[in-house]
């Protein structure tokens, strides 16, 4: 059976349709203007509606190159290949999930910001570096070191408030 | 000038250059951060600085961020920036045969004398451009808006459509929140928190910094192969000065000829003057294999591309690069709107900057040649522990802005939107640029509607309006040519 690969801009491209879409219809409900003859929503419009011709271009352009499915499968294969060696995608997806938690643990005020950081700063540097001794007690230093040191820098040098304070 | 340059030795604006040179030097010297995120996470600090000494310490970053690219693209075959990609090809080589001192003696050499050259052509060049722009009507500087947007797009990347596209999100971006123009409500979406709209500082670090972070944490386990260093060389002789002094002239003189153009930036000028100096070269089959010529072209015309993008920055408020864009976007936080009425609403601060592009060009001078083997072993830090801290950074620094979650999670967006922007062939260039410019052709545009009662046809009347537009539509021909060609090359290969 004969696969067909759709490539990433082409992907990227539909996505940004969506979004200039909505951002088009959006500003075609955007009364006149009060002060000036072209109103808030002329420049909107005109953006998205470019926008939107453009993504469509290049979702074409990516779909035409996606029905010579059989060349396509062989391209996205060695990119694969080629990349599988260099690129770590569970690092990434690790390290976002982390920051989603971090992130939200301020959000909800879950604890004082040097209480998040730690967990933080230790759990991504073992996750990036690999658990060792050596990484586990650098992880420590670092994320203490950062959190507190950060902390008071800021807050008292800069008078910068901080998340979760 | 004077008053600029006395300014300069005020001793908390030296610190504040030598702060901004030696950071700079640091992060161009890492692969994986560049100026434009420097500049960005500094940004939210400088809001306790005076003017001056915030535009002190963010030139002197700025113009020294592309510096230190020279020292991971000589001695770890890394380049730091995009713009030291030409010295890579020659830099390594040269080193890896035993000569790292030379190799890199040559390129800071180059790289002051650049600099220097283009210093001239900032502070003789700008204000005589400035006085021209003061006569741009509204529609005029419309026009130069959407010729700069085009050329930017039109060089991006190699793909016009896939520039134009980052250039019109980034514009699209610009417009939900309160219209400046009529003070009413637009794209809001219900959403409470975009009533000032998507503010620059989370967009920006999210674009630049978040962005750059992902694509670092999913190359991870990329150690590149350091070459030992040697001091030996690294203090150019006068002979070897005579000797490339034609090759630095004229690669200076290309690099800021193309950095005064908006968006070419000094990877353009690497490419074009290292090129230029292997077809002008008696041994042109030494470059790619450690030809001294090619590294002083390439970073000659790096650094010059730096004081040439200066110019339309202060004097047309146009931005000649991405972290012209940064820059324009920081100066205007500062409440410094960088265009042809600086000289007259800011004369101190647009002095200034002229003047601390040259201090900092000698002190870059002194602290490379002093620091490099200091420079080295920060190059040489695991990203394992760098890039938890620059995280750390970036949410502190956008938090503390409004002291909202929604800017950190704007900034989160943004780099999740950039990273897959840019894993599919967007260049991020247009996108920021865009953005910059998007607020200064609307209000352009409408204000010249509210001239003319809503007729637009002087934009097409107008000669120079008329002319910057035919330019703009030349370049788009002719940017779009070349995919013709290829495409139609490539189907004749097919059926061949």
């Amino acid at each position: 059976m004969q696969r067909y690969f759709l490539p990433l801009e082409a992907l990227v491209s539909a996505g940004l349709f969506g979004v200039s879409a909505i951002f088009l219809v959006s500003s075609l409900g955007l009364p006149a203007g009060t002060f000036d003859p072209l109103g808030p929503g002329a420049a909107p419009e005109m953006v998205s509606g470019l926008l939107c011709l453009l993504c469509l271009v290049v979702l074409v352009r990516g779909m035409r190159r996606a029905a010579t499915g059989a060349e396509n499968e062989v391209e996205v294969a060695v990119d694969i290949i080629k990349r599988e060696g260099e690129e770590s995608p569970f690092a990434l997806a690790g390290f976002f999930g982390l920051l989603v938690a971090y992130l939200l643990a301020f959000q909800f005020q879950l604890g004082h910001f040097i209480a998040i950081t730690i967990p933080f700063v230790f759990a991504t540097v073992l996750l990036l570096g690999g658990l060792s001794l050596r990484n586990g007690l650098i992880a420590l230093l670092l994320s203490v070191g950062l959190s507190v040191g950060f902390f008071y820098v800021m807050t008292d040098f800069f008078t910068i408030r901080l998340p979760g304070i | 000038m004077i008053d600029g340059l006395l300014a300069t030795f005020e001793p908390f604006q030296m610190l504040m250059i030598f702060i901004g040179v030696f950071s700079g030097i640091i992060v161009g010297a890492i692969p994986g951060l560049t100026g434009s995120m420097l500049i960005a996470l500094t940004l939210p600090i400088t809001f306790h600085m005076t003017p001056l000494h915030a535009t002190s310490l963010l030139v002197a970053m700025y113009v020294d961020s592309i510096t230190g690219a020279l020292i991971s693209a000589t001695l770890l075959r890394m380049p730091g920036s995009p713009a030291a990609v030409m010295t890579t090809l020659d830099g390594y080589p040269l080193a890896k045969s035993g000569q790292p001192g030379g190799a890199l003696g040559l390129g800071i050499a180059a790289l002051f004398w650049g600099s220097l050259l283009a210093w001239i052509a900032l502070a003789t060049l700008t204000k005589p451009l400035s006085e021209l722009a003061v006569i741009l009507g509204p529609f005029d500087y419309f026009a130069l808006v959407m010729m700069a947007m085009v050329l930017i797009a039109s060089v991006a990347g190699g793909d016009m459509i896939k520039g134009l596209i980052a250039g019109f999100l980034g514009m699209l971006v610009t417009f939900p929140g309160i219209d400046p123009s009529g003070g009413e409500m637009r794209l809001m979406f219900g959403v409470d928190g975009l009533i000032g709209g998507f503010k620059f500082l989370p967009v920006l670090i999210g674009v630049f910094a978040v962005r750059q972070i992902f694509a670092d944490v999913l190359t991870i386990k990329h150690r590149p192969e350091p070459v030992i260093n040697t001091n030996k060389g690294l203090f150019m002789s006068w002979g070897d000065l005579r000797r490339f002094s034609p090759n630095i002239l004229r690669s200076s003189f290309i690099g800021t000829i193309v950095g005064i153009l908006p968006g070419v930036g000094a990877s353009v000028a690497s490419a074009i003057s290292y090129l230029v100096a292997r077809l002008q070269s008696k041994t042109p089959e030494k470059f790619g294999k450690g030809s001294e010529e090619g590294i002083v072209a390439s970073e000659a015309a790096n650094n010059a591309s730096v004081g040439g993008a200066l110019i339309p920055l202060l004097a047309l408020g146009i931005p000649g690069s991405v972290v012209d864009a940064i820059l324009i976007g920081a100066l205007t936080i500062h409440s410094i709107q960088p265009g042809p009425l600086m000289f007259a609403s800011n004369p101190d601060i647009v002095w200034n900057v002229i003047a601390v592009d040259l201090v900092a060009t000698f002190v870059m001078f002194a602290l490379m040649l002093g620091l490099v083997r200091f420079y080295i072993r920060v190059a040489a830090v695991p990203k394992t522990y760098l890039l938890p801290v620059i995280m750390v950074c970036c949410v502190v620094g956008v938090y503390s802005l409004n002291n909202t979650m929604f800017d950190v999670w704007t900034m989160l967006g943004f780099g999740v939107v950039g990273f897959l922007l840019e894993r599919a062939g967007f260049s991020l260039g247009p996108f920021v640029i865009g953005y910059i410019l998007a607020k200064v052709a609307e209000a352009k545009l409408r204000q010249g509607l509210m001239f003319t009662d809503g007729d637009i046809s002087p934009l097409f009347t107008s000669p120079l309006s008329a002319s910057l537009l035919v330019i703009a539509v030349i370049l788009l021909v002719w940017s779009l040519r070349p995919e013709r060609r290829r495409k139609s090359a490539a189907r004749h290969a097919k059926g061949a």
